[in-house]
């Protein structure tokens, strides 16, 4: 059966190449909402419904990238339907957490920061490697890359990295981060993970974990040439999460199912 | 008792470094057998033996970093010594493969190659990376590179992993490994793997693997600083395969990882 797909959002950039990629994935696109005050042009051939609840209505699955306000709003106009949601939205806020996991438990719900296969694949790695090198004699450093109009560091990737690492080995990366190192700041100890950001020019994304032991050294370098990238997997997480049953569902809980 | 240790090769650059790595250790080295370039001076205090078969008699295990075309004949010593052969040779063939078989049905055989402990994690990391990033969206490539006084190309660390590669996505090796790109080569075969071969100074050794779609770029790499891991971990793993039953080990036995 053909996947119906709704786009809330549908003039938003990661939305756009969603879109277009849809048919060759074999999806039907239901239609899409934009904003009220929108002052964005409607992408051609897609209709425009009045709103989230009339989208989820005809849809078997939406796909959000809209913007950390909407969470709430998103979660409450699911009630009552069958319609997944596959949420790219970074900086949820607490409150917009709890609105997902109330919502994840009437239907399915993928969320993720990050939805590049490649990178997922990268954290998973990161984790495993993390726990069979231990901190005691294998140093970890993670370095980003990114346009110079990148206006927070470390990159939200870095982050999800350096917590990938922390996780492996029982830590918690708040008491171990070390980012931005400057001045008379003494000898690395031995548990830390060390954050380096460096901007310029139009670099898409490139996040790199550096572990470094006594008579060796191990990295996962993961880059983005095409933004693309982050549409493809959203899709790949739309056809994996219908059917599914309600729940919460990252792209950690699809590759290890991809995995096996 | 304190194990008896052989080093076929002791001349080499890995041999060297077993002596010195097998002095410090509370195993016993019994003494090494002359590398192929026989002008060598061997370490101060080695006793050296006339073959294989001669130190495995005095030995419970000969570790063996010499060369694949010593294997055919190391294989019929080793076993008329019962001593447990440790190898960490490259460049082996279907042919040597045999041999090694045959000789794991008298005495346990080891081959790794490489003997550091994060290169055991390898495989396992570069089977996920070939499972999760099919071979019809992720090209993957292979450079690795090594000091100038190596002589085979590619080393046997990338050909190992690149094999795994197209096992793990039900293809043949033999069919998609492009050894070395010269010339109308053609467009670029979906599932090969392409290998890269840099010789150059004193390197160790890496590795690095590429995973490349039309999106997005995974890397992996390895590098190793110092040539004493491999020493280390070999001597692990001969004391470990020191009194095992006959059979063919690798190292992830010796860490407990299989």
């Amino acid at each position: 059966m053909t996947i119906r797909i709704g786009f809330p959002g549908a003039t938003g950039r990661i939305s756009q190449l969603c879109q277009e990629a849809s048919a060759a994935a074999g999806f039907l696109i239901s239609g899409g909402t934009v904003r009220a005050n929108s002052t964005r042009t409607p992408p051609q051939g897609i209709e425009i419904l009045p709103d989230v609840r009339a989208l989820a209505d005809v849809s078997d699955v939406i796909v959000d990238f809209t913007h950390a306000d909407t969470v709430e709003a998103h979660a409450d106009a699911l009630k009552g339907t069958s319609c997944a949601w596959v949420l790219g939205t970074s900086g949820v806020t607490p409150t917009g957490k709890a609105a997902i996991e109330r919502i994840a438990k009437e239907v399915p719900v993928f969320y993720a920061a990050n939805f590049s296969r490649g990178m997922n694949v990268v954290l998973l790695l990161a984790e495993r490697l993390a726990q069979a090198l231990p901190a005691e004699s294998y140093d970890a450093e993670i370095v980003d890359i990114f346009h110079r109009n990148k206006v927070d560091a470390p990159s939200g990737t870095a982050i999800a990295l350096g917590e990938a690492v922390a996780r492996g080995r029982g830590r918690n990366l708040a008491d171990v981060m070390v980012a931005g190192r400057e001045g008379d700041i003494g000898a690395r100890k031995p548990d830390e993970i060390g954050f380096s950001s460096l901007r310029g020019g139009s670099v898409a994304g490139e996040n790199q974990l550096i572990i470094t032991g006594p008579a060796d050294q191990t990295s996962l370098t993961h880059r983005v040439s095409n933004p693309r990238v982050y549409a493809k997997g959203a899709l790949q997480a739309a056809q994996w999460v219908v059917g599914k049953p309600a729940g919460l569902y990252s792209m950690k809980d699809m590759l290890l199912e991809l995995n096996r | 008792m304190s194990e008896r240790i052989g080093v076929a090769g002791v001349t080499g650059q890995v041999g060297r470094l077993l002596a010195e790595e097998l002095e410090k250790s509370s195993a016993t080295l019994t003494g090494g057998t002359l590398g192929r370039n026989t002008q060598k001076t061997p370490p101060a205090g080695v006793r050296i033996y006339p073959s294989v078969e001669e130190l495995a008699a005095d030995s419970d295990a000969v570790i063996d970093f010499t060369h694949a075309s010593t294997i055919f004949s190391f294989g019929e010593q080793v076993v008329r010594g019962k001593v447990a052969w440790i190898i960490g040779t490259s460049g082996l063939t279907a042919a040597h493969w045999d041999v090694l078989r045959e000789a794991a049905k008298t005495v346990p055989v080891l081959y790794a190659s490489s003997f550091a402990a994060t290169s055991v994690l390898m495989p396992d990391l570069v089977a996920t990376l070939a499972r999760l990033l099919p071979a019809e969206e992720y090209d993957t490539e292979i450079i690795e590179a090594h000091h100038k006084y190596k002589v085979d190309a590619p080393s046997g660390t990338a050909t190992t992993l690149g094999r795994l590669i197209c096992e793990t996505r039900g293809l043949n090796f033999d069919e998609m490994a492009v050894l070395g790109r010269k010339g109308e080569t053609g467009p670029r075969k979906v599932g090969s793997i392409g290998f890269g071969a840099i010789r150059a100074g004193e390197i160790v050794g890496e590795t690095k693997i590429y995973f490349m779609s039309d999106d997005e770029t995974i890397i992996l790499d390895r590098r190793v600083f110092d040539r004493r891991v491999y020493a280390v971990g070999a001597i692990q793993a001969a004391r470990w395969a020191i009194g095992k039953p006959a059979g063919l080990y690798s190292m992830k036995d010796v860490l407990g990882q299989s």
